[in-house]
């Protein structure tokens, strides 16, 4: 998934695999509290935003903040299921009646819809309408949004959306509360995707087509009162959603009025003096780099200051096609300074050190650390491993966003590379087109700082997507492969654990395969990415979701 | 004087078209895909393709160019889906980002644009041009030292500073404002000002040093001329020769600045101000349209604050004639 200004994960590729998970369904719904007061209702939530999101349409939305407003709008077959107690969230039925039945070694995946759930004009919700919402993932009109339909249905390819009347046979409805979908390859963790804001039903008369998202017609406890894009959103209450079927919100404020296009500096001073416009309101964009030190020091915030540990990662690419001789990775694994390089994103506050690709929120993480200990690196281990490449006189370019935060970043490691007598040249790219430049094999350097997190918190959503070497050919203008690794050991794991039938035994395999992908030295873990985020002094019932990498407003509420 | 009018439209026209075309050129000279953007990270060669396809990036350049030129007298319509948008003439294109015609969004945006600017221009005008003929009057005396050093310091501070120390002092620290935005006038009034007060403020201080200052060297300028010499021997009083004579021929070259400051500001120059204020004007739009690769808001907003600067120099020239008969006479 995206961050709004970073880049993040994706769709699993071509190898995906093959287990058989079902998550149990829960009924009961996390208070989410936060706070000892009781649960109030009424009230409207303001919502500082710089800018609007990527899009409302469910099958369009790709960023963290989107996904999690369309989720206050429309409900998925799958759900997480927040919780208070720092303990994962877990994955329930939202739509569905459960998580969803594999079959057919995890090819074919059934679902049942819950009886009544209705739309925010009381027509009941029916599996068709799911079936054609996912059709629209295909129209070459609904553009953004993820590609795991597209990829994994069967027949999904060829086929070009629904708008011309032709449907996708592989996804089935044999009753109108029941939907079947035919993959074109086992995919354990299918179950997850559906909770993506995509997997939401939407009714065919009232789809606009690419205007959709000013009329998103709801399903959630909120719906479209007003949306002028850019400008200002309002939801209000769905008077159809119903409680009882819906183990994952909450419907306790009256509106949420998204204000939109505010700077972001002018947010985090806003809300950190907490005056009468601030104290109903939240934000959705982390806090900026220059501002983050001094919330997150400040104890007087500390009830308002929320840290999201999401299972992101921010890390070097060191392009092995470019830098061949493996001692000289090494070297730089080792000459690295993390601290400095930590203290250009805003300090500890930003994440801890990171030493894996697979961040402890996401499953199969193995923790080991096959480089320098400390954070401030090891420059004399450094400076014997380029001795053992030879002491090459070595220049090398380091891709970096053109923002002073990054260029910060791009100095420290300069720094640091200087004591082992590397000298980097650092290349500022647009930061709006950062991603897109590097994800293009046309565009190489020898380092580039890059970021992910997972679509969901599976190993799948990360390992296989950044290290499948054989993706570069396949998709030359989207290589998500930004080291170039194009390992066949690496590549054939993979393919592995695709075959795997036990979940565990994949995590496990997948934790192996971080360390077998650690040790090409092909990759600096940096940090376990935080988000950071303030809120007003009446905001209670905000949960930090490490799924989408946001405050959660399932169970929020106002103080009055 | 109509032909006069009629024939500055006309090369107002060919000033336009040439602009779109640059624009256009530039563009294209871009490194940016906007299809590549809107189709996602992990994008196959083939839905890269179509959606290339869909939003018309797979013509030639000139083709490109000519269904714009088109579009705005015909319309046009979008996608070759069975859900269509059409746009209706004068149509600027559809956001490739928000799928909305660039008219529209031009015109949601507009009267955010028109309130910052007129509210601000009539008050940087009438103080600035007022301390530069008191000023002018008193050369040298303490009032003329204080409001030309008191505008040279306004206009040496930082739009983005001085918006966010007066957000802090006035709505966070004292909260004696609301937090400034744009409410419609028609919606809620005295929302509408309040919102803008401090974005009137920053403006002021930005622009009123040059009005000071102009108006002040103009005033000097005119007052050593003859005819003001020749209307103090009339025995004309100290006022009329200012205000009527000095004052209407030293105008003059405040109305061209004028003129130009006041359409750029409502074709959104005062990009600053707004992301500082939280005003979704044209400014902004016309940023983020560049960093979203957005090219028809990014002719649209580029055309429209063009139409606004080349219109607002034909008025100047008309307002030319009424405050100086020389020129009416030429």
């Amino acid at each position: 998934m995206m961050r709004k200004t970073r880049s993040v994960a994706l769709l699993a590729t071509a190898t995906a695999l093959a287990l058989g998970v079902t998550a149990c369904s829960s009924s009961s719904k996390s208070t989410g509290s936060g706070s000892s007061d009781a649960v109030q209702k009424g009230g409207t939530l303001t919502y500082l935003a710089p800018s609007d999101f990527d899009s409302l349409d469910p099958q369009r939305v790709y960023t963290t903040e989107g996904q999690n407003m369309v989720e206050e709008i429309v409900r998925t077959l799958t759900g997480w299921q927040e919780k208070t107690d720092g303990s994962a969230p877990k994955l329930v039925g939202d739509l569905a009646t459960d998580t969803g039945e594999p079959s057919q070694n995890d090819t074919v995946w059934t679902f049942h819809l819950k009886p009544g759930v209705k739309y925010q004009d009381g027509t009941a919700v029916t599996s068709q309408d799911i079936k054609y919402g996912v059709e629209r993932f295909m129209s070459p009109d609904i553009t953004g949004g993820p590609g795991y339909a597209a990829q994994w249905l069967v027949g999904a390819s060829s086929y070009k959306g629904p708008f011309k009347g032709q449907d996708l046979a592989s996804i089935q409805t044999p009753d109108s509360s029941t939907i079947v979908f035919h993959l074109n390859q086992p995919v354990y963790d299918f179950n997850e995707t559906t909770a993506m804001a995509g997997w939401a039903p939407v009714p065919k008369a009232h789809d606009t087509g690419a205007n959709y998202s000013t009329g998103v017609w709801a399903t959630g406890p909120y719906m479209i009162k007003s949306y002028s894009k850019g400008k200002e959103l309002v939801l209000v209450k769905n008077p159809y959603w119903s409680a009882s079927s819906d183990p994952i919100r909450d419907q306790n404020v009256d509106e949420i009025d998204m204000k939109q296009g505010l700077d972001r500096s002018a947010i985090d001073q806003q809300l950190r003096a907490d005056g009468p416009d601030a104290m109903n309101a939240v934000q959705q964009w982390p806090i900026a780099g220059a501002d983050l030190t001094q919330i997150a020091n400040d104890p007087t915030l500390k009830s308002r200051y929320h840290v999201i540990k999401s299972p992101g990662i921010s890390y070097l690419a060191l392009n092995v096609n470019r830098i061949k001789d493996i001692h000289v990775r090494q070297a730089i694994e080792f000459a690295l300074d993390k601290t400095t390089a930590r203290g250009a994103f805003g300090g500890s506050a930003y994440g801890d050190y990171a030493s894996t690709m697979l961040a402890p929120g996401v499953e199969g993480h193995k923790d080991f650390n096959l480089y320098a200990t400390s954070p401030s690196g090891d420059q004399t281990k450094a400076k014997a491993l380029l001795a053992q490449a030879g002491n090459p006189k070595l220049t090398l370019s380091l891709a970096v966003e053109n923002t002073p935060t990054q260029t910060n970043f791009a100095d420290a490691v300069k720094s640091s590379l200087a004591n082992v007598g590397i000298t980097v040249n650092i290349v500022p790219v647009d930061q709006a087109n950062y991603f897109s430049t590097l994800d293009n094999t046309k565009n190489q350097y020898d380092m580039a700082w890059m970021d992910w997190i997972p679509d969901w918190p599976n190993p799948s959503t990360v390992l296989p997507i950044l290290f499948d070497g054989r993706q570069i050919a396949a998709q030359p203008a989207s290589n998500q492969d930004i080291s170039y690794l194009n390992d066949p050991a690496v590549n054939s794991q993979i393919d592995t654990i695709a075959k795997m039938t036990d979940p565990a035994t994949a995590d496990a395999a997948y934790g192996a395969l971080d360390q077998q992908i650690l040790a090409d030295a092909s990759v600096v873990p940096l940090f376990y990415m935080n988000f950071d985020e303030l809120s007003g002094g009446n905001v209670q019932g905000l949960v930090p979701d490490p799924v989408n990498a946001s405050l959660n407003f399932a169970h929020v509420w106002l103080k009055h | 004087m109509f032909r006069y009018v009629i024939r500055r439209l006309l090369i107002s026209a060919v000033i336009l078209l040439v602009i779109s075309f640059i624009t256009f050129v530039i563009f294209f000279a871009l490194p940016s895909n906007p299809a590549l953007l809107a189709c996602g990270k992990t994008c196959s060669v083939q839905r890269l393709a179509e959606i290339k396809h869909s939003l018309g990036l797979d013509q030639s350049f000139w083709t490109q160019y000519s269904e714009f030129l088109k579009g705005l007298f015909a319309g046009r319509k979008f996608g070759d889906q069975s859900v269509l948008i059409t746009c209706a003439a004068p149509c600027l294109g559809i956001s490739f980002k928000t799928d909305e015609p660039v008219l529209t969004t031009l015109f949601n945006r507009f009267p955010a644009d028109l309130s910052l600017a007129l509210g601000s221009a009539v008050i940087f005008l009438i103080v600035g041009v007022g301390l530069g003929v008191i000023a002018a009057v008193r050369k040298g005396k303490l009032i003329d030292k204080v409001a030309v050093s008191g505008a040279l310091f306004g206009v040496s501070l930082q739009s983005y500073f001085v918006g966010l120390l007066l957000m802090w002092a006035f709505v966070d620290k004292w909260q004696i404002l609301a937090a400034p935005g744009y409410t419609p006038i028609t919606q809620d009034p005295n929302a509408w000002f309040q919102g803008l007060i401090l974005p009137w403020v920053t403006l002021v201080i930005l622009y009123l040093a040059m009005y000071t200052r102009l108006s002040r060297s103009s005033m000097l300028e005119t007052m050593g001329e003859d005819f003001v010499r020749t209307a103090r021997a009339k025995g004309l009083s100290r006022r009329k020769v200012i205000f009527k004579h000095a004052l209407r021929a030293g105008i003059t070259p405040i109305v061209t600045i004028f003129g130009m400051d006041l359409g750029s500001l409502i074709g959104g120059s005062a990009v600053i101000t707004e992301s500082v204020f939280g005003i979704n004007g044209i400014g902004k739009l016309a940023v983020d349209s560049v960093t979203d690769s957005d090219l028809p808001v990014i002719m649209g907003t580029t055309l429209f604050a063009a139409t606004v600067i080349v219109l607002a120099n034909v008025v100047v020239d008309i307002v030319y004639g009424v405050i100086d008969p020389r020129v009416r006479l030429a």
